[in-house]
This record gives C-alpha cells, sequence and structure tokens, in this order.
C-alpha cells in the first residue's frame, strides 16, 4: 500500500447556516491525515460523498439523534469509502464501506459507523451502493416493508423528489422509493434521493414482509 | 403508485421513464382535489420526506387505516423560525390510521439481505437508478445546495478518488 499523504483536503463547517445554506457557510480547509489508529478504530479513504438533506439537519444546533457538526470539523456526511488501515478484525485493507464520515480524503472512525461491506456488483456502477443499493434504496427498502406496510391494491404516495436523500438512514437520508413488494413485486416507484424506479409488473398475488 | 414532484415535465417523467401510475404537481393550487380524483379511495401509505404543508395537505386524503411512513420533512429543515404546524393531525383519529417515524440505521444487522434483494431488482432492470456526480471534494457544498434548488433528477453524489486496487485485486464494477 503506498504511502500516506502527510495533509488532505477538507471542506469544513465555518458557520451555521441561516435558512438555506450558503457558500459562505463552508470553507475548504487543509488539515492533517491520520497515520495510525486507535483500538476500534478504522481510518478510511473516501471514494464517494453521497449529498443528503440530513447534511443540513446536522449543520443546525437543533436537536437530532446525531449531535451538530462542530464549528471548524468536516461536514459529516454518508460516503462510499475504502479501509486504508484497520484495528478491527472485521475490516480489512482494500475494503469497500458504506459510511458516515465527513467531507474530507480521509477519516478516522470508530468502526461502528462503517455500515457494511460493499461488494462491487458486475453491471453495476459502483455509485449505485450509495444509491439504490445504499442509503437511499434500504431506506425506501425498510420504510415500506417495516413501517408501510401496503398491500395488494393499496394506493402508494409518495414525493418522488430525486434529492440527496435516502429517507432516515443515520443521516436522515431521505428516500421516497415506495415499492410494495408484498403488493406487486416490481411496482414502479421512484426514489427521492435515488430517481430508482422499480418497474411496474403488478401481480395479485400477495407477498408477506419476512 | 402516485408520485408528487415538483413541475409538469418531472410528472410526464414519473410515469413515462419511472412507471408511475400517475404523477401530480405539488405546487398546483388545487392538489388537494387533484388528490382526490386520483386517489378516489384515499391513500393508504404516504412515504413522508416532505412533511410541513404537505403532510398537512395529504392527511385528509388518507384511507381509513392508512399509514404515514415519516421519513423526513425536507420542508422544514431550511426555517429559520418554526412552522405553522399540522392543522389536520386528527385526520389520524378520523382515519384509524397511523404515523411512524423510522431510522434505517435501525436495520443495519438487515442490510446485507436488503442490499441482495434490492441489487436483483437493478440487474433484472426493475430498479433505475441515475446518478449526478461531480467530480471533486471541493465542489461538495454547491452540489449540496442543489438539493434544495431542485436543480436535479438523479441523486448528487460526489467522487473524490477512485478505489485503490494495488495488491488486493479489487475489480470495480464496469460503469
Amino acid at each position: 500500500m503506498s504511502a500516506l499523504p502527510s495533509t488532505q483536503k477538507q471542506i469544513l463547517l465555518c458557520r451555521r447556516p441561516h435558512g438555506v445554506p450558503v457558500a459562505e457557510d463552508f470553507a475548504l480547509g487543509e488539515g492533517p491525515v491520520p497515520t495510525a489508529v486507535g483500538p476500534g478504530q478504522v481510518l478510511l479513504r473516501q471514494i464517494y460523498l453521497s449529498l443528503d438533506p440530513a447534511i443540513r439537519g446536522w449543520m443546525s444546533e437543533s436537536k437530532s439523534y446525531l449531535p451538530p457538526i462542530a464549528i471548524g470539523a468536516p461536514v459529516r456526511s454518508g460516503t462510499l469509502s475504502q479501509v486504508v488501515l484497520s484495528s478491527v478484525p472485521e475490516w480489512q485493507p482494500g475494503d469497500l464501506c458504506q459510511a458516515l464520515a465527513a467531507w474530507e480524503e480521509y477519516s478516522l472512525v470508530p468502526a461502528e459507523q462503517l455500515m457494511g461491506k460493499i461488494t462491487p456488483v458486475p453491471g453495476i456502477p459502483l455509485s449505485s451502493m450509495l444509491n439504490v443499493l445504499g442509503g437511499n434504496g434500504l431506506t425506501a427498502y425498510f420504510g415500506l416493508y417495516d413501517v408501510g406496510r401496503p398491500e395488494a391494491g393499496e394506493t402508494v404516495l409518495v414525493k418522488a423528489r430525486p434529492a440527496g436523500g435516502g429517507a432516515a438512514s443515520w443521516g436522515s437520508w431521505r428516500s421516497s422509493a415506495a415499492a410494495a413488494w408484498w403488493a406487486s413485486r416490481g411496482l414502479a416507484t421512484s426514489a427521492s434521493g435515488c430517481a430508482a424506479s422499480w418497474a411496474s409488473t403488478r401481480r395479485s398475488t400477495t407477498r408477506a414482509p419476512t | 403508485m402516485v408520485g408528487l414532484t415538483g413541475s409538469s415535465d418531472k410528472c410526464e417523467w414519473l410515469c413515462s421513464e419511472l412507471g408511475f401510475d400517475a404523477a401530480l404537481n405539488y405546487k398546483s393550487p388545487n392538489l388537494s382535489q387533484q388528490l382526490k380524483d386520483v386517489c378516489p379511495k384515499g391513500v393508504d401509505v404516504f412515504f413522508d420526506g416532505v412533511g410541513g404543508e404537505l403532510l398537512d395537505l395529504v392527511l385528509p386524503r388518507l384511507a381509513m387505516r392508512g399509514r404515514v411512513v415519516v421519513c423526513g420533512a425536507i420542508s422544514e429543515i431550511n426555517r429559520t423560525e418554526p412552522g405553522p404546524g399540522l392543522r389536520n393531525i386528527m385526520q389520524l383519529m378520523a382515519k384509524r390510521a397511523r404515523m411512524e417515524g423510522f431510522v434505517t440505521l435501525d436495520y443495519a444487522d438487515r442490510y446485507a439481505a436488503a442490499r441482495d434483494e434490492l441489487a436483483g431488482y437493478v440487474r433484472e432492470g426493475a430498479l433505475k437508478t441515475r446518478d449526478e456526480i461531480v467530480d471533486g471534494i471541493e465542489h461538495a457544498p454547491a452540489h449540496l445546495l442543489r438539493l434544495f434548488s431542485g436543480d436535479h433528477r438523479g441523486k448528487l453524489m460526489v467522487k473524490v478518488t477512485d478505489p485503490c486496487d494495488p495488491d488486493f485485486r479489487l475489480k470495480e464494477s464496469s460503469t
């Protein structure tokens, strides 16, 4: 593995946004690259950053399920990253993962912030692992399967906004991918956040959720 | 499957490209009537990432025993003052409906199985995706702002670098 650089680019939050964020809320900075991992930690190199409405939530001081991004800190983000160094046996250098990291090139994170190993799927772009096979798709999947539970013949309404948000993953990513799986597998929908659609095949059988 | 989006172009796109049964422009002044027309039996499941006024408008359109899946509230996220709140919350009682929030993080132990299933649909062509990727971490802020302007149709992402494969024979899937 080639030597790590000593510095890296980071995008920092330099002030809390007022309303819609503006460019001046952010700053391009240069920070050190961590060179060692502590117990339970992994050093990641970011491949893709996922842009989601959740990031805006973290930029404010509102109480939420994650603490606000500190002023001067790199902007927290969902990412698709590659493991560089690891003190955790489950994660080896070279592994690809979906993670909660930040807008920077390298992040030192607790292993708990790695949300699943990514195995490239032939024919599917790696970026899709953050989209339909990432937070967006997963949010749609669990939001419908577990929470909405539509039945055969029911009407599902969704705001089909191709925004950055697979619904509420740890980043409160928004996804409006509405798939009435058990009503008609592959029912057409669109994922807000991943502009995904399941082609409509409409079947009359009802399939119970697992 | 009924979609809501912000322009008639996008409505057309939802139906022709993404296979929706119907699509409505949520900026229409008579959206409530349009929803009644398109969903005469009411809405059984509303997957809500918007909250606010749109949620308030949909609540009276819920069918009996309808469900609101609370995914997020993007309408509220850039507010500088608290919004007016829901006027139609008692529709939940009238319709014996359920409004339930969730966080995907809680399902982490099922991610792998869910991904396998979703990957199958992608390979079958049943699930289509569209990515809008910009290169370079320095473009992240400007790209993020497109989320709120609606100026996009795909998922917004920033590419920072390529995966490293010197020693591990990691093959990136072909694009």
